[in-house]
């Protein structure tokens, strides 16, 4: 991985971003460099005070499996409260945002999972329906590619993040890197 | 024989087949039919009504899916047959259903209802229509309703206020853009008409002509969208001319608003404070509510500040909140296990019946509970509610559970379109619109400032205060609303970017050392300008990250464009590349540009 002005600016905004617990959407064609700018990030991230989980959405995703994922990432705190390890922050990572299916009316079901996450921290047990678990410290960030999948998402989710469009890189840039 | 009322949503399918079963002295049981009902649940309400002699009001029968409906016509096959024999033959008063014996009450009565050729519906199979004789029913003569409904409310002039009541439905229908929100059937006449009863009994001395101006206004502008007002407005004067509406007031309700708002530390715009009366006011005659506005127009805002309002006033308010689309419909309703025929419950059931059972976290205390459903509408879930949104209010379940909806209970839709909503559901629920212009970003950004006017820096105060004009005004906030972004962004999200990330910065000026020891420095000098100009710089930074970075092809045009925005002459960005290449350096006071940080 060879630093550039592209990754360094973007770790500074990432680390604004972790700080505050804010979401963020990084949007542009293949081979931008979307994921490598977060997958970079979290390599070199402090792991006493951040972890990280990744996953890929694909059209088969749906809402249950992506609650499996999120909550084989937490542990239990108190009650119904559920979380990383105190005092850390976790990220979790989701590739290709735009990939799961879309219903007949127009829906993704993982995606309003995630807003209701985002929105009031709250899921409910998929085994116990009557049982809500609280998420707490945790956060989204996420890639998606605007030529593919449903193109966009909700904008119901994607206005609690903020939106980094990502441009192929200039010339010089690929310059620095490959020479 | 069965009988199955067909016709457009608001016509009376359900009352009048429930008011024909009054009228002989027979139980009607009303059941809300959803495709997740299979041949054994239906099995069970067919026995159920053949042993008691009542009748079943199938709601929305065509929803059933089509597999079980092939079942279902052989069902009610069995029970017709056996009712024509024992007529035969009173003796013969017990038959095989379902390989069992079971009694048979000569009252038994099937009823369907159902709007064909809406989302989500099947078509009945042909063996399945023979068994029904098929009625149409037409929308009824509204205005003969509407005065009976007037006259019974106490008005004396019921005949003539009928008519012009109907008057301006019939405009509005034809002369207000078309929104799928917008419903001008029986039932938005029937909650106007219960409202204006409610108005006409708190002031019995009044004209009824400006009662019922009042009641027809107050009713339905919370649902009329920005570019009809105008016209909304033009029709109800020239329906009652001279009539001079003085707003009503609720100040007591006004106040506490107000004073929850500010409580929260946002701004108590009237605007913001009006949709949270209307609120108030559409959930005192409807037990349904959809709030309907574009992400970040302060939708959640508007209930959560109602709720805090009404606790102030003593009724405490507890909701519970649920996205239905978030887990699939069985998971909301509860389901049947196929196999092993065992009930399990669903988010939604679970709720309703702590709510009405007033179990768990619910007590007797609460006044208000509220079950906030966020989350896109679509025919396949919400009709299952349909018989809990209109006048039946039952919840019924696929396992024959019925939950009743009591007094303090309603259901509170908070969604961003209704695109997908069939007329059934629209016309079941109160409206309340929020538009864009409604309360918009500037009340938000507001609410931000005054944490820095609290705190002891007035510097940073002035200075945003000073650049959002400059840097964000209307003209150049349109501006950007019209670039091309490489997904869709919103107002309100920009805003929220640009006060994280000024938040962060300053955080970052005040906590990394040599950054905090750099601004002490100032202090002690009384630098003032050179603290404003590294604001100014964190403000800009942010602008151009929160508003410029999802800019698609259009982020050349917008550097350029932001760099002539730069008066300050410490702050004018060096030449060459984009804005986006530079970023600020507290100590140095200059942008450097970030290659000046990579290795």
């Amino acid at each position: 991985m060879v630093p550039t002005a592209e990754t360094t600016r973007q770790t500074f905004l990432l680390n604004i971003h972790v700080a505050a617990k804010k979401g963020m959407i990084y949007v542009g064609s293949a081979g931008t460099g979307k994921t490598t700018i977060i997958k970079d990030y979290f390599a070199q991230l402090d792991k006493e005070a951040t972890i990280t989980a990744s996953m890929n959405f694909n059209s088969y995703t749906d809402s249950a499996a992506l609650q499996v994922v999120l909550e084989s990432n937490v542990d239990k705190r108190a009650g119904r409260t559920y979380g990383p390890p105190p005092s850390k922050t976790l990220i979790y990572f989701l590739d290709d945002y735009n990939m799961p299916y879309l219903d007949k009316y127009g829906t993704q079901s993982p995606i309003c999972l995630i807003r209701q996450i985002i929105d009031y921290g709250l899921v409910y047990d998929r085994d116990h329906l009557e049982e809500k678990k609280l998420l707490v410290d945790i956060m989204f960030a996420g890639c998606m590619n605007p030529k593919s999948g449903s193109f966009i998402i909700d904008l119901r989710l994607t206005r609690h993040a903020t939106v980094i469009s990502c441009l192929t890189a200039e010339r010089d840039i690929l310059k620095t890197i490959y020479f | 024989m069965g009988s199955s009322p067909q016709g457009p949503a608001g016509t009376g399918k359900t009352e009048t087949t429930k008011d024909l079963g009054r009228a002989l002295g027979l139980q009607v049981v009303v059941f809300n039919c959803s495709d997740q009902m299979n041949y054994m649940s239906m099995a069970q309400i067919f026995m159920g009504l053949s042993q008691t002699g009542s009748w079943g009001c199938f709601d929305e029968f065509n929803r059933i899916s089509i597999e079980v409906l092939s079942v279902v016509s052989t069902q009610v096959k069995y029970c017709l047959d056996a009712v024509r024999e024992m007529k035969i033959n009173p003796a013969k008063n017990m038959f095989i259903f379902m390989d069992e014996e079971i009694s048979l009450r000569l009252t038994v009565g099937f009823f369907i209802t159902m709007n064909p050729g809406y989302a989500g519906r099947t078509e009945l199979p042909e063996n399945l229509k023979a068994l029904f004789r098929s009625c149409a029913m037409v929308t009824p003569d509204i205005v003969l309703i509407c005065e009976n409904m007037l006259m019974s409310e106490g008005f004396a002039t019921a005949k003539e206020l009928s008519k012009k009541f109907m008057c301006l439905y019939d405009l509005a229908k034809s002369l207000l853009s078309k929104q799928i929100h917008y419903d001008w059937g029986l039932r938005a006449v029937k909650s106007v008409l219960r409202q204006a009863g409610g108005l006409k009994r708190a002031e019995p001395d009044i004209s009824e002509d400006l009662i019922l101006k009042r009641g027809l206004k107050d009713f339905n502008w919370p649902k009329i969208v920005v570019e009809d007002r105008m016209v909304f407005d033009g029709l109800i004067r020239d329906l009652f001319p001279n009539i001079v509406v003085v707003p009503q007031v609720n100040e007591e309700l006004q106040g506490r608003i107000v004073k929850k708002t500010k409580e929260m530390g946002l701004q108590a715009e009237d605007l913001f404070v009006l949709k949270v009366v209307q609120l108030a006011e559409i959930l005192d005659v409807r037990h349904c509510c959809f709030i309907i506005g574009s992400p970040g127009a302060a939708k959640s805002t508007i209930w959560k500040v109602l709720a805090g309002a009404n606790t102030l006033a003593g009724k405490d308010t507890i909701y519970d909140i649920v996205d239905p689309k978030a887990i699939t419909a069985d998971e909301l309703y509860g389901c049947m296990n196929p196999k092993t025929k065992e009930w399990k419950d669903g988010v939604l059931s679970v709720i309703m019946r702590d709510m009405n059972k007033n179990n768990g976290p619910y007590k007797p205390h609460h006044k208000y509970k509220w079950i906030i459903l966020d989350g896109d509408v679509d025919p396949e879930w919400i009709e299952s509610l349909n018989t809990v949104m209109d006048d039946n209010k039952v919840l019924t379940l696929v396992s024959q559970e019925r939950i009743p909806l009591t007094p303090e209970m309603r259901l509170i839709l908070e969604v961003s379109h209704l695109k997908n909503a069939t007329p059934a559901t629209v016309s079941r629920g109160g409206v309340l619109f929020v538009n864009d212009s409604d309360v918009g970003w500037k009340p938000f950004f507001d609410s931000w400032l005054t944490k820095y006017k609290k705190g002891d820096d007035e510097h940073a105060y002035t200075i945003f205060q000073l650049n959002i004009s400059q840097y964000l005004g209307d003209s150049q906030v349109d501006d950007l609303r019209s670039k091309v972004h490489i997904t869709p962004v919103c107002d309100m999200q920009c805003v929220q970017s640009l006060t994280t990330i000024i938040d962060q910065l300053y955080h970052q000026l005040h906590t990394v050392k040599a950054q905090y020891d750099f601004l002490k420095k100032l202090k002690e000098e009384g630098n003032g300008d050179r603290i404003k100009d590294i604001y100014e710089a964190f403000f800009i930074f942010a602008t151009m990250w929160a508003y410029g970075a999802s800019l698609d092809e259009d982020k050349n045009a917008f550097s350029n464009q932001y760099r002539s925005l730069v008066t300050n002459p410490n702050l004018k960005f060096p030449e060459g590349g984009q804005i986006f290449d530079y970023y600020y350096d507290v100590i140095e006071g200059i942008w450097k540009h970030w290659d000046t940080l990579t290795p």
